[in-house]
């Protein structure tokens, strides 16, 4: 019950740009590759709404579509601004299981 | 193509601007995830929020004029039709459809010292008060967008002017029907703390004018909103009529939230004290004081609190919006 409240609050951003590390990928790569990681299924809407921001905001960037599919890439700015996102988590985690090693 | 009548239902609720540019690949990834198993209602569904959430917010529409000029448009209107749509209920919410009553001074000096009844008295007055100001800016909204049609280039011009003026000919024919109701109806003379008396006038004439009256305003209420939207959806509004549209949608929405409060004030204050309010008639036909009697009415406050309330939130929703889209189409004017 706890962990699915959680899920709930998972940034799908963040998920988008981790995801786009391992490469450039498409809508639908991007969605399987998501639900791999976390167990999330990202819908079309929500998806299309991350990636036409990010894309606004020049974190990531459109490839050239191939049938249909367009793959998207992040860029260096994306890069920079996952890795910090990412270490401030790491940080907040780290000091959490420490301090709940201390409860225990 | 596979066909997916649902998903293509749904994308049509996206704007424009952003099927050209994402409708094809989002078609193609909900082809491959009903392929992969999932629910073709659960994607339209989220599709359907986010088509909600991209008219909503505007994030990530392309830095145009047109269309920033456009989601102008359409927030004002946003902003200012919720009290077109909520005037009805006002109407019907504050005036008596069974006529006024009349009850004696003795009564109505006991109705006023109950704080209750004080509360539902001067909500009602303010009500109606904020009413007719808010005509006044919808009157002033109205020419506003009217004068904006005349200047705009747009082709179908004319088409689009004479739908402009819907909403003044729904006024007018209503305004006819009202003259010609009161020329109908009875006038009552009250004698000292007695029954009214009706004096002349046609009952049954007056009756079926009410219904008319009633018919011709819902109709022309629907055909005004229908006008206005088909109007700032196509016509190509001046920087002016948009800075002046962006002031009356600022109005509205501060209209509608004081009048919202006040009928909810009226509605909790009218479950503590009496429901009968003195009419604004004792003022305007001073002559019930000297005889002793009061006009009264009962309002059905929550008919007019609930849709007063939704108009105010839809509206500030727009007026938010309309202030966003304004300077964005007031910084790409002025780049360009």
């Amino acid at each position: 019950m706890a962990s699915k409240r959680l899920g709930r609050t998972q940034d799908p951003t963040l998920m988008v740009l981790t995801s786009l590390t391992g490469g450039p990928k498409h809508g639908y790569a991007l969605t399987q590759d998501i639900e791999e990681m976390t167990g999330i299924a990202l819908g079309p809407g929500t998806l299309y709404g991350v990636l036409a921001r990010l894309k606004e905001e020049g974190l990531i960037e459109a490839l050239a579509a191939e049938d249909r599919r367009r793959p998207y890439r992040i860029t260096a700015r994306g890069a920079l601004v996952l890795r910090e996102r990412l270490e401030t988590t790491a940080k907040i985690a780290r000091i959490g299981l420490r301090r709940l090693g201390a409860l225990a | 193509m596979r066909t997916l009548r649902l998903v293509d239902a749904t994308l049509v609720c996206y704007p424009a601007w952003w099927r050209e540019t994402y409708g094809e690949e989002i078609r193609k990834l909900t082809e491959d995830l009903v392929v992969g198993g999932r629910s073709e209602w659960r994607l339209s569904a989220n599709l359907m929020r986010g088509a909600f959430a991209t008219r909503l917010r505007a994030n990530a529409m392309p830095m145009r004029r047109e269309l920033w000029a456009a989601r102008t448009r359409a927030s004002i209107a946003v902003a200012t039709l919720p009290w077109l749509v909520a005037l009805p209920f006002v109407l019907a919410a504050i005036t008596d459809r069974d006529g006024y009553q009349s009850i004696s001074s003795a009564t109505i000096s006991h109705l006023a010292v109950s704080p209750g009844t004080r509360v539902t008295t001067d909500a009602y007055q303010f009500l109606q008060t904020a009413l007719l100001v808010t005509f006044l800016a919808a009157a002033v909204g109205w020419s506003t967008l009217a004068r904006g049609v005349r200047q705009s280039p747009r082709p179908h011009r004319r088409r689009l002017i004479a739908l402009s003026y819907l909403p003044l000919i729904a006024f007018v024919a209503d305004l006819g029907l009202f003259i010609a109701r009161q020329t109908q109806t009875s006038h009552s003379f009250f004698i000292h703390g007695g029954p009214p008396v009706p004096l002349g006038g046609h009952p049954v004439a007056a009756h079926a004018l009410l219904i008319a009256l009633w018919a011709v305003f819902l109709v022309g209420v629907l055909a005004s909103v229908f006008s206005v939207v088909i109007v700032t959806k196509h016509v190509n509004l001046p920087m002016l009529s948009l800075r002046s549209g962006k002031r009356i949608a600022a109005f509205t929405a501060c209209s509608l939230t004081l009048m919202a409060s006040l009928a909810i004030a009226g509605a909790i204050a009218g479950s503590y004290g009496s429901r009968l309010v003195p009419s604004l008639g004792n003022f305007l036909y001073g002559g019930h004081y000297s005889a002793g009697t009061y006009l009264v009415v009962l309002p059905e406050w929550w008919l007019a609190a609930v849709p007063l309330a939704l108009a105010a939130v839809i509206s500030l929703s727009g007026w938010r919006s309309a202030r966003r889209a304004w300077r964005t189409t007031l910084w790409l004017t002025e780049s360009v």
